[in-house]
């Protein structure tokens, strides 16, 4: 008979010791299922709602920081000389991150109005006049008209862009511009259908953008400038379609312009029009520099690379914590790396002091269960000693009467545990909408009274997915998965362990000889 | 006559009261396979030491112990009791939550030595030679009379297929009939089964009946005509 067997049967034939380890147990189970049941619904509530958000981080200057900084310098010149310093985005650790194997697409690009005289633009269908000229007045108080911009460029420096990725921008004919494109600054472009439609435009075809008005050109023959060296011709090597669409029921629709009509939005590379910004900048700064003499500072072309802001767009939206982790530390004054985290963790407050809750009753039981099986099974073993003694003068060996002692801790753990699996549950769901309930009423008094739960949101924004409260907390639901079941086991397993450590120490130190010289 | 146990210069002793109380004194002695011995002497004389001693329970203060030449040093003290000898205690030492056949049957799995495959069937016969039938086999040891328990002992010393038992007082706690009763079954022990049976007793009448009667009287052994 090996200790297995032996162990079954001292589980069996000694009921009492086995009834009060196995109450023990049950209790520690239960009180386990509730914490990891709390613990993982809060999770599981965040994980759910995460993957519902969209997988984006951008990388911003912290303006507010920065402007606040600044504020808080005294010293007037000194305080202009801070602002005079003004953060950028490092376009190399840009360059880093859109490497990393979680980035999907990004969109690091210039956003330009600009004027294209020999294309006609698509019109904005809700439009109630003709948005096409403003008028201003001159210096002898005469009205001029003046024309607006017709198109919008988005010059991005990276060939995936997020629009193109998640499939509002669809490549239709053609392609899409590549690396190659970005880096040899290629003249290229794509349009949307609609555009290429009205204009009978192809592939192959060529069309002129600028950043000014045909008329503004007298103004500019001085510096230079002149139709050939003004504007930026453009192979068309792509036609796509834009699925954004002016939204009807936008209170605005009627007064956008024709350069915010989705289909009259140029897609070149960002590096292509940063040397067109560059050269025309060049012709105009060489002009202003022979009128106001050497001190006027000429430009650099990496004036015109420039990026505000980038932003990433991820494989899956459970990375977006760890990207942010992995690179946050890197970034330079200023810069932030911005994944929305503070309004959802705002948001799931609530949840969180749950899961602090419950993983204080974890601790709390690990170490109480630990210190009552073990001094119950310290206690039993002085009731023991004599069939130690009995086992040990048969030559058993100590290490098969401690493994003897700890199957059967085992074999009452798993009962315990197991019974403990289907109340535990039952008791896990309550305790967590009680607990649930009773954060979020602390939760609004106090957001009330802190930041009357305001939330502020713009720019870059547009980015992140927009949860409600309501959402997040909807997802919380208390259910005992197969996780959670196996971590019970594997705690059980743990506290039994450690449990059996001193009475092995006890049992290591018995004697066989004076424990039967006692007995007979 | 070979011997199986072969006691060299034996010395033991302890600090009792702030002097040394030496127990056995260069003891040495050879037990001979296939007999059956008492060791008598006055209480406090030392049996119960001397008994711990060579069943691998204590180690001397020096001397060797020899089983079958091998000195259980060698052996290793923990193989020497599962493997070579059997003890049978004078209140039992069964195992309280097993059933007589249980006992049993923990004895042959825990050794090394050559035991047939089917456990239970040879413990059931081996109960049945010390007059245990299946019923009361199958009992909790602890509803069992004292008789009983201590012939499941015995069988249980010899049930791991060992040639040497050891017995310390295992007919103290029987009344005289009973006590006639194991008296018979050492004596099958060796006559039958050829073991060799060391019996450490106060008792005259187990004493007569054994092979050779010795007596432990100032730290050495000294057989009695």
């Amino acid at each position: 008979m090996n200790f297995l067997r032996r162990a079954i049967k001292n589980v069996i034939r000694v009921p009492s010791k086995s009834i009060l380890l196995g109450i023990t147990f049950f209790v520690i189970g239960n009180l386990v299922i509730v914490g990891l049941g709390l613990t993982s619904a809060s999770s599981n509530a965040k994980t759910l709602t995460r993957k519902q958000m969209r997988a984006v981080v951008s990388y911003e200057i912290d303006y507010d920081k920065f402007y606040a900084d600044g504020d808080a310098i005294e010293n007037e010149e000194e305080r202009m000389e801070f602002y005079q310093q003004n953060p950028m985005i490092d376009l190399e650790q840009n360059a880093k991150m859109i490497a990393d194997e979680r980035v999907k697409a990004v969109d690091a690009f210039n956003y330009r109005i600009v004027y294209a005289p020999d294309l006609q633009y698509v019109s904005n269908p809700y439009a109630t006049y003709d948005n096409s000229v403003s008028y201003t007045i001159d210096a002898e108080g005469n009205e001029v008209e003046y024309q607006n911009p017709t198109m919008k460029v988005e010059a991005n420096i990276y060939p995936m862009q997020i629009a193109l990725y998640e499939n509002t921008y669809e490549v239709v004919e053609g392609r899409f511009y590549t690396q190659d494109d970005i880096d040899s600054e290629n003249k290229v472009c794509l349009i949307t259908d609609e555009l290429a439609d009205i204009n009978n435009l192809h592939i192959g075809d060529t069309i002129t953008i600028g950043n000014y008005a045909t008329y503004d050109i007298d103004n500019f023959t001085n510096a230079g400038l002149d139709t050939t060296n003004m504007y930026l011709d453009l192979e068309i090597i792509g036609i796509y379609h834009n699925n954004n669409q002016i939204d009807p029921n936008d209170s605005n629709a009627q007064y956008l312009q024709s350069y915010d009509v989705p289909s009259n939005t140029i897609l070149i590379p960002g590096t292509t029009y940063s040397r067109y910004n560059y050269d025309v900048s060049t012709i105009s700064n060489t002009y202003y520099q022979q009128i106001y003499g050497s001190e006027y500072e000429m430009p650099t072309y990496e004036d015109y690379t420039q990026i505000s802001s980038a932003v990433y767009l991820l494989d899956d939206p459970l990375h977006v914590e760890d990207f942010v982790n992995d690179y946050q530390d890197e970034l330079g004054d200023y810069q932030i790396l911005n994944a929305n985290n503070e309004e959802f963790n705002r948001m799931a407050r609530p949840l969180d002091s749950i899961s602090m809750f419950a993983n204080l009753i974890l601790i709390i039981v690990g170490v109480a269960s630990v210190i009552i099986i073990t001094l119950i099974v310290a206690l039993t073993l002085k009731t023991r000693t004599y069939e130690m003694g009995v086992l040990l003068s048969m030559g058993v060996s100590k290490m098969k009467v401690i493994m003897q002692l700890f199957i059967e801790l085992l074999i009452v753990a798993i009962i315990g545990f197991t019974l403990s699996i289907v109340s535990g549950s039952l008791i896990a769901g309550k305790v967590g909408e009680v607990v649930l309930d009773y954060q979020v009423a602390t939760e609004n008094e106090y957001a009330s009274e802190d930041d009357n739960n305001i939330i502020y949101v713009g720019g870059i924004d547009s980015y992140f997915t927009q949860v409600s409260q309501e959402e997040l907390l909807s997802q919380y639901e208390v259910t005992i998965s197969p996780m959670i079941i196996a971590e019970i086991y594997i705690l059980g397993l743990g506290v039994v362990f450690i449990s059996i450590v001193i009475p092995s120490m006890m049992i290591m130190r018995f004697n066989p000889k004076q424990i039967l010289l006692d007995t007979n | 006559m070979s011997s199986i146990l072969r006691l060299e210069k034996i010395n033991y002793g302890y600090e009792d009261g702030g002097y040394r109380r030496q127990i056995l004194k260069d003891l040495s002695y050879d037990f001979d396979s296939g007999k059956f011995y008492t060791i008598l002497g006055p209480s406090g004389s030392g049996k119960t030491t001397l008994l711990s001693i060579i069943a691998g329970l204590d180690k001397p203060d020096s001397g060797e112990i020899y089983y079958e030449g091998e000195n259980i040093k060698q052996i290793g003290l923990y193989k020497y009791r599962r493997n070579k000898i059997g003890i049978v205690f004078q209140s039992y030492n069964l195992v309280n939550y097993l059933t007589g056949l249980e006992n049993i049957e923990l004895a042959m799995s825990e050794t090394d030595n050559k035991i047939p495959k089917n456990h239970k069937e040879v413990a059931y016969a081996l109960l049945a030679k010390f007059g245990i039938v299946k019923s009361k086999a199958d009992r909790l040891v602890t509803r069992l009379s004292g008789g009983e328990q201590q012939r499941i002992a015995i069988a249980r010393a010899i049930a791991s297929n060992v040639d040497l038992i050891f017995a310390d007082e295992p007919t103290g706690n029987l009344d005289s009939a009973t006590e006639e009763e194991i008296i018979k079954i050492f004596k099958m022990l060796t006559e039958e089964f050829g073991k060799t049976v060391i019996v450490v007793t106060h008792s005259n009448e187990v004493s007569k009946l054994s092979d050779h009667r010795v007596l432990l009287h100032e730290g050495i052994l000294k057989e009695i005509e």
